[in-house]
């Protein structure tokens, strides 16, 4: 199942580390920035927890790489979508749950208010496209 | 700061994987990179049912975990919950169905002939089968397959290690979780795919996946064939879509609604929570959209 990759790669420099500017993932797309305050901003661990559905004993317990503190929401650059870009909701920033419950995965506190923007409309290059497996 | 995206890329969980970080510090961003990879892995080595020293596959052989580790736990768990969530429809217990439809060590490459009539699976309590927090035990024959509880769990633990970081995007086989900016500071954009592009979800606050019966599919007797099990009938599904894509709050629920999507159809809409969305294709090609 992991036939290009670990374990024996997992020790080795990793040679397929690029920039994303070279990787078929990165971003291209340009678009009005209002703010300028993206550089202050990551992502919280809380976060992680809370968009993965992962609570109760690992946000209870975290492993020792994720201990340091991390209280704060994550914040958004606003941005001006393009046209190609527009949708009919709008995107609202995601409040986080540092703790969430491990109830019945429906039943999990959102790290949405409100679901994300969808166009029917794309750009050729994406950061991930959602396939199927 | 200047920020660069950091990426790794491989194979996992028999399918493509891609994780990135979006950093101003490469070698923290490829070290986070390298932890995240190698918890893909030992997500794989905990939940294959195909490795035979995984221990999921233990737990199938010997019908007892104990202690049973937390990979496997927390998977077992979360498949119980969807279970009772979904009315039954989102039934671990669908290795035997899916052997018979010739899925054993790997997709069938060709026409697997006629299949024994299909059996339902019969309804049963879940909860028994965790008897203390540490161990797990089956009901004799009982054999569990978690690849898409599993699979959404990995993506949850490998992208645990991106956090810290201004953006970050875990990528397997279709089913992503993206948050925070690329490094251009614009919201991911993730591109919807049914067969072609038919849209696209766009924010900092991504969980999408995507379920179809037109992958990991072959024929039977000629007839269509896939992993989707209906346990109603302990045969593939065949409904009224063919794909179903779903952004929801958590991965787990993207993963579970969209599988709930192509296996119940339309009527699964009545389960939804309002910060759901949908893109459906139907077997006709004609897609929508659903809120």
């Amino acid at each position: 199942m992991t036939e290009k990759r670990l374990p024996k790669e997992q020790n080795a420099p990793l040679e397929n580390f690029e920039t994303g500017r070279s990787g078929s993932k990165g971003s291209k797309k340009k678009a009005r920035r209002v703010s300028q305050r993206r550089e202050l901003v990551v992502v919280t661990l809380g976060a992680v927890a809370a968009i993965t559905g992962l609570g109760g004993v690992l946000a209870a317990n975290p492993p020792g790489w994720a201990t340091s503190s991390d209280t704060t929401a994550p914040e958004t650059s606003a941005t001006e979508p393009s046209p190609a870009e527009s949708a009919p909701t709008s995107q609202a920033p995601a409040p986080v749950q540092e703790n969430p419950s491990a109830r019945p995965v429906p039943s999990q506190a959102p790290v949405q208010e409100a679901p994300p923007a969808y166009s029917p409309q794309s750009r050729a290059s994406a950061a991930a496209k959602s396939r199927g497996s | 700061m200047k920020l660069s995206t950091r990426y790794w890329e491989g194979r996992v969980m028999g399918t493509e994987a891609w994780l990135g970080v979006v950093t101003g510090d490469a070698a923290v961003g490829d070290a986070a990179l390298v932890r995240a990879a190698e918890d893909l892995a030992a997500t794989e080595r905990a939940l294959s049912r195909f490795r035979e020293s995984s221990d999921l596959a233990r737990l199938n052989r010997s019908g007892v975990a104990e202690p049973a580790g937390e990979r496997l736990l927390t998977a077992v768990e979360k498949a119980i919950d969807a279970y009772e969530w979904s009315d039954g429809l989102l039934d671990p217990r669908v290795i035997d169905p899916l052997e018979r439809y010739g899925y054993r060590e790997g997709i069938p490459l060709g026409d697997v002939g006629v299949v024994e009539p299909a059996e339902a699976l019969v309804p049963v309590d879940m909860r028994g089968w965790i008897e203390e927090p540490e161990r797990v035990s089956l009901p004799p024959g009982v054999r569990l397959d978690l690849a898409g509880v599993g699979k959404a769990l990995g993506i949850g633990w490998a992208a645990m290690h991106l956090a810290n970081h201004v953006g970050l995007l875990v990528d397997v086989g279709g089913d992503v979780v993206a948050l925070g900016t690329d490094e251009e500071g614009e919201p991911w954009r993730v591109l919807v795919v049914h067969e072609t592009v038919v849209g696209q979800f766009s924010g900092s606050s991504l969980a999408v996946a995507t379920s179809t019966t037109k992958k990991r599919a072959w024929t039977a007797a000629g007839e269509e064939a896939h992993h989707l099990i209906d346990p109603r009938t302990g045969a593939p599904c065949y409904g009224e879509l063919s794909y179903a894509t779903v952004a929801a709050p958590t991965i787990l629920e993207a993963d579970l609604v969209a599988k709930l999507l192509v296996i119940e159809g339309r009527a699964a809409v009545e389960r939804f929570d309002e910060r759901y969305r949908a893109v459906l294709t139907d077997r006709r090609g004609r897609t929508e959209v659903l809120a």
